[in-house]
């Protein structure tokens, strides 16, 4: 490949956020586009994702919020006329678009380069198919299996290989999940849903390896032919589960040397022969019984597992594919001097332990299966950082929030011995608590492993946890017992609640004692070289290894999981404010333990640690970091009440408020910001109902600004009473106040701190972030010095538009009742722009035809 | 289970829990980065006399497998972990990891920051140490006047020759301690093996009319062993196709007339980028080395160097230009990690069948 050639690179962004797509695209993107440009090549992004991090704050020299089509595409490249098209980062959607390129010669006739694959990796990834023969010819076992158009094709093979069986759609248009089949129902079921979103309406059948072991490894090659892995990871769970699902540490727990150098070897050859430059992502099925395997999906592109890979090994995965793209070669990439010198050739070693553990959408949506299957169900996962496999499943687990307490204080005590045993055999969300109890009942470990297909390893685990609760009931304001249960990743929580106990008695009575938490650096040699990778968890070992950060120390407390509904845009607001505050020469701190957060970016907090957001665990840090200020967002809401409490300078930066449905077509609000002095507005949003746009809308759109005279003018009628209500509000912030008719007339009816939806509109309308105001008249800065190179919103030309994006195809709901498009449901936001506000609906309409909005 | 303690040389000590073997114990020290693999280190030969502590923080999950063994009976003095694993055992796994250590009388210690510890000794380098009930002054001044031996060689070398017998070319090889690795890959090559003990005279080995010699992998200082097996790699380096691995690599550098020097800090992992000279390619190995060939003393006449560790330049590779004779530092089998570097058992093979002339 010419390098030199290599002026300008495309990078197709993800779009908005959904299941299987929480984030990690855009810190991919975030990251690789400021590494391209700091090799100075220039780096165009489209995207229209509204919290896409990337597309604001100069990660890319040209940032189009323009629909994912091939033909706004087409336009673009006609445009830029880029050298390079980077395609790993948009996830499968932007792997289709790139097929769509290619097959319209956009590529060839703009003399772009495709980098990383070949033109037929493109193929073979949208093909499911076309992989698996081309595997088979270099050698890998794959599951046998045949493409079907119809369903008496599929019948035909079910003769032949007999169920269980796996379904799945061909080029699908989505993220779509495997299914498994049993019987002839959800045979139907799943070839009529793989048929509707396969773009040639085809479907794989094949059979059934449900029960194995499933192992996921991962990657880089060079355009030198160097290769190595960076993670070997293991799922809790057996195939059956979708990975996404599925419980997995880091790294592999239960697999001998000979099996992993086995699956090694195997992902590194696959790289080679499919010529992959970049990182890559293969997930194999092992048989336990005989060590056979098989090859189960080559993930080329950025996904959940590459996010997990760099989280636990601190191998700057990111950087270092950004280098392999333009043709650097492994043993030529420069790191940041924090990095030992060969670090990108070295393959990472871990002395920690690493578990992921997805969080479900399920206490917001009643009607969906809570059943675990071969379908994607999570909408995010967080991840648990320790020294054992103990620690890092318990520190996991609370993080999700679910088992604020203690796992188990929650487990499901009176449920019948058959209702157990069905929960056993058919896996719901929440499992761990059902193994739990399990375990506590008596069944035996090579019972339970035998009927769930989890490895026994893991019973002796669960069952160490359950000794460890035990030995703290029966011993209260023992040393010892304290002592053993934090060193296996109990909390002061933990035992306050088995002791009938207070946190604050049971925390000072730790301190007394000197059970203290210690913080061990998550770094890839596993302490044989010196790298900083500032990224910290907790112990409670001999050494402490994190020193208290230098310059003004602030701590940020990020989002935790992707969640449906309230908090998917927590994360955006997080990742910015966490650029300010460097920006401000402040050195944020950030606590966090999603692994798909764009916050987790490297360059964007000035030392991180992973860790769950229990009150006990951030005293902890703060212990170290004594910081001037903590912040915090609104889902943390109680947490910073303690914390302020306990007499930390606590800033809990906005809300995230679900919007109330809008009844009425066209809510007009004024948007504003104050220093609690003066008020400053940005402009006029309204809501307007979404359903003109298509036929099964149920939500609501945003637009921003309007410029309708009527409404301009009474606004400034209402300037002084405006003023009056934010400033009555007393606090400095962003807010918004709603606009309703009265006889006639527009007067103010509510106000409410601004959404950080919206705020994201205002910023990509503007270009310009509100979140850098926010930060800084929550700082104590007067508006006129905050607001002073703010652009006048209403000057801009194009209008904004910003939706909602629902799960419910995904998680298959079909229900009337529950298909309502309630922000509360949404998992992401798309955006797009217009001369008009008609202009502008259908940019948004044109990028999003396979969305429910 | 029982308190027990982790000392070492510098005075500094270790509270841990023990498993295995309740015996007191003493060795050298060394911490090893390897993910997978227990088994295998643990019976690795070259860690006779020592303390290997992993900085994998669980040991044991997967038990004690018929198929890993890289020696008969390990000689390790103890394993030091953050956390041992209970396991079912089942009729590929007979045993646990604490089952077996009790079995072969070596002594574990879990609950250890072992990351601490690799960062201590990544500054001392090695150190003795031992494990014990009591760190008291006592238990120190005992590890102070353990003199350790330095004839690890004749400690787990074969005393008597033995046959791994084959249907294709006849290789000897001289046993310093040999891993059980080589002789997998030999097998796989169909190869006819007699193994010698490391005192074999250039005469014994002529005798047996090999194709190939391979000098194996051992524990210990290559300069600790008579002058007679240096000796010997001189005379026969000139007559039959020769690969040395390990401890046979240092040798044969040795007869070289190259230089050995302590090598600080150590390689005890499978992550270290190799450079393969010739080729510029790259492949990973698994290592364990405390010592390595000094580059300044080598006779540039007489030796190419094949492999260099990029980490920090070590040689990991020999050949002689005017003789079929090669070495390697790395560990080429394997058993534990990386599969790559197989390839050099094809290279000896192929060095043989050239020796040998065409076979029909």
């Amino acid at each position: 490949m010419n390098n030199q050639a290599l002026q300008k690179v495309l990078i197709i962004g993800a779009g908005h956020n959904d299941i299987g797509r929480e984030g990690q695209h855009d810190a991919a993107v975030t990251q690789i586009g400021a590494a391209i440009r700091k090799l100075g090549i220039a780096v165009v992004l489209v995207d229209n994702n509204a919290f896409s991090v990337a597309a604001e704050n100069r990660f890319a020299d040209k940032v189009y919020l323009e629909p994912l089509t091939v033909g706004s595409l087409t336009k673009i490249i006609a445009a830029e006329q880029p050298d390079g098209l980077i395609p790993a980062l948009g996830g499968i959607h932007a792997v289709n678009l790139i097929q769509g390129l290619i097959r319209n010669n956009v590529l060839k006739n703009n003399h772009v380069r495709l980098l990383q694959w070949d033109q037929d990796t493109v193929d073979m990834i949208v093909n499911p198919a076309l992989m698996s023969n081309r595997l088979k010819a270099i050698g890998e076992p794959v599951i046998a299996s045949q493409v079907v158009a119809s369903e008496a094709e599929a019948f035909a093979v079910i003769r032949k290989v007999g169920f269980p069986v796996i379904v799945k759609s061909v080029a699908p248009r989505i993220e779509a999940s495997r299914q498994l089949c049993e019987d002839e129902t959800d045979l139907q079921r799943a070839l009529a849903m793989g048929f509707k979103v396969s773009a040639t309406k085809q479907c794989i059948v094949e059979q059934s390896i449900v029960g194995y072991k499933e192992l996921e490894f991962v990657g880089v090659r060079d355009q030198k032919d160097t290769a190595l892995l960076i993670s070997g990871m293991e799922n809790f769970d057996p195939v059956g589960i979708h990975s996404a699902d599925s419980i997995v540490f880091a790294p592999t727990q239960t697999i001998t040397d000979q099996e992993y150098q086995q699956f090694r070897t195997a992902t590194l050859r696959i790289m080679r022969r499919l010529r992959i430059v970049g990182a890559c992502h293969v997930q194999f099925a092992l048989d336990p019984a005989t060590q056979d395997y098989f090859v189960i999906k080559v993930t080329p592109y950025f996904d959940r597992t590459m996010a997990l890979a760099a989280r636990a090994t601190g191998y700057p995965v990111a950087r270092i594919v950004a280098n392999l793209i333009v043709g650097i070669s492994l043993a030529e990439v420069k790191l940041p001097a924090n990095y030992r010198k060969q670090t990108a050739l070295i393959e990472p070693v871990l002395d920690h332990i690493v578990c992921r553990i997805p969080v479900w959408p399920f206490n917001v949506l009643k009607k969906v299966s809570h059943q675990l299957d071969t379908v994607t169900e999570s909408t995010g996962s967080v991840i648990g950082v320790g020294r054992s496999t103990e620690e890092a499943l318990l520190k996991g687990l609370r993080s999700t929030d679910e088992s604020r307490y203690h796992v188990i204080a929650n487990r499901p005590q009176n449920y019948s011995e058959g209702e157990l045993i069905q929960r056993l055999i058919h896996p719901q969300a929440g499992r761990m608590l059902i193994l739990l109890e399990a375990l506590n009942r008596g069944y035996q470990i090579d019972e339970l492993s035998e009927l769930t297909k989890i490895d026994a390893f893991y019973f002796y685990k669960l069952r160490h946890i359950i000794e460890i609760e035990q030995a703290l009931r029966e011993r209260p304001f023992d040393v010892h017992a304290l002592g053993r249960a934090k060193y296996f990743g109990f909390t002061d929580e933990d035992a306050a609640d088995a002791w009938h106990s207070d946190i604050h008695k049971v925390h000072q009575f730790a301190l007394e004692n000197e059970i203290q938490a210690t913080f061990k650096e998550i770094e890839p040699t596993a302490g044989e070289f010196t790298e900083q990778t500032n990224t910290y968890y907790s112990t409670y070992e001999f050494d402490n290894e994190s020193q208290q950060q230098s310059g003004r120390r602030v701590v940020v407390i990020g989002t935790g999981a992707n969640r449906i509904g309230t908090n998917h845009g927590n994360d955006y607001l997080v990742s910015q404010l966490l650029f300010y505050l460097k920006k401000a020469d402040y050195q944020p701190v950030l606590v966090n333990a999603n692994p798909n957060s764009v916050a987790m970016t490297p360059q964007l907090a000035a030392k991180r640690y992973v860790e769950p957001k229990q009150y006990s665990d951030i005293l902890n840090v703060l212990a170290v970091e004594k910081p001037l200020l903590i912040f915090s967002t609104y889902h943390d809401y109680r947490l910073g009440q303690q914390l302020s409490k306990a007499g930390y300078h606590v800033i809990q930066i906005n809300n995230n408020l679900p919007r109330e449905q809008i009844k009425t077509n066209d809510s007009p609000a004024v948007e504003v910001i104050t220093d609690g002095v003066d008020v400053a507005i940005f402009g006029i949003s309204e809501i307007i109902a979404g359903n003109n746009l298509r036929s099964n809308v149920r939500g609501s759109l945003e637009v921003f600004p309007i410029r309708d005279k009527v409404e301009n003018q009474a606004i400034k009628a209402l300037h002084a009473e405006i003023k009056r209500r934010v400033l009555a509000f007393g606090v400095p912030g962003l807010y918004t106040l709603r606009l309703t008719i009265v006889d006639g007339q527009l007067q103010l009816a509510t106000i409410e701190p601004m959404s950080i939806a919206t705020m994201a509109l205002i910023s990509k309308a503007s270009g310009s972030s509100v979140t850098r105001l926010l930060l800084h008249v929550k700082l104590g800065e007067a508006l006129p010095k905050v607001m002073y190179d703010y652009p006048d919103v209403n000057q801009l030309k194009p209008v904004y538009v910003q939706a909602n994006t629902f799960p419910y195809n995904q998680l298959q709901i079909y229900d009337d009742e529950e298909v309502t498009g309630e922000p509360g449901h949404a998992t992401g936001t798309v955006i797009a722009h217009g001369e008009t506000l008609k202009d502008a609906l259908a940019a948004l309409e044109a990028g999003n035809e396979d969305t429910d909005f | 289970m029982a308190d027990r303690y982790l000392i070492l040389e510098d005075g500094s000590a270790y509270l841990g829990e023990g498993f295995g073997s309740p015996a007191v114990s003493t060795g050298e020290i060394v911490f090893n980065t390897s993910m997978t693999g227990y088994q295998e280190i643990i019976t690795n030969q070259i860690y006779h006399n020592q303390i290997i502590a992993f900085t994998q923080p669980t040991i044991g999950s997967y038990g004690i497998n018929h198929d890993s063994y890289e020696s008969i009976l390990p000689t390790v003095k103890g394993v030091v972990v953050r956390d041992v694993a209970s396991i079912s055992t089942n009729r590929q796994r007979r045993w646990s990891l604490d089952q077996y250590l009790k079995q072969q009388n070596i002594p574990g210690i879990s609950h250890i920051d072992t990351r601490h510890l690799a960062k201590q000794l990544r500054a001392s380098g090695p150190m003795k140490a031992s494990i014990v009930d009591v760190a008291d002054a006592h238990a120190f001044d005992q590890l102070n006047a353990t003199v350790l031996t330095n004839q690890q060689v004749a400690a787990v070398a074969t005393p008597k020759p033995f046959p791994n017998p084959g249907t294709g070319l006849n290789v000897v090889v001289v046993d310093f301690g040999l891993k059980h690795g080589i002789l997998r890959e030999l097998s796989k090559r169909a190869c006819n093996v007699t193994v010698l003990p490391y005192t074999a005279t250039m005469e014994e080995i002529i005798n047996l009319d090999p194709d190939g010699v391979i000098l194996s992998t051992g524990p210990g200082k290559p300069q600790d062993l008579p002058a007679s097996v240096v000796e010997m790699i001189q005379k026969i380096q000139n007559r039959v196709p020769l690969f040395a691995i390990g401890l046979g690599h240092e040798l044969f550098a040795l007869a070289n007339g190259a230089q050995i020097m302590k090598l600080s800090p150590e390689h005890h992992g499978a992550n270290h980028p190799i450079r393969e000279v010739i080729t510029n390619q790259i492949i990973y190995a698994s290592q364990g080395q405390g010592f390595a060939v000094d580059p300044s003393t080598i006779d540039r006449n007489k030796l190419i160097t094949t492999f260099v560790d990029l980490i920090d330049g070590t040689i990991q590779g020999l050949r002689l230009r005017d003789f079929p004779a090669f070495s390697v530092q790395f560990f080429p089998d394997g058993a534990p990690g990386p599969t790559e570097a197989r390839d050099v058992f094809d290279e000896f093979v192929e060095s043989m069948q050239q020796a040998r002339g065409p076979i029909w």
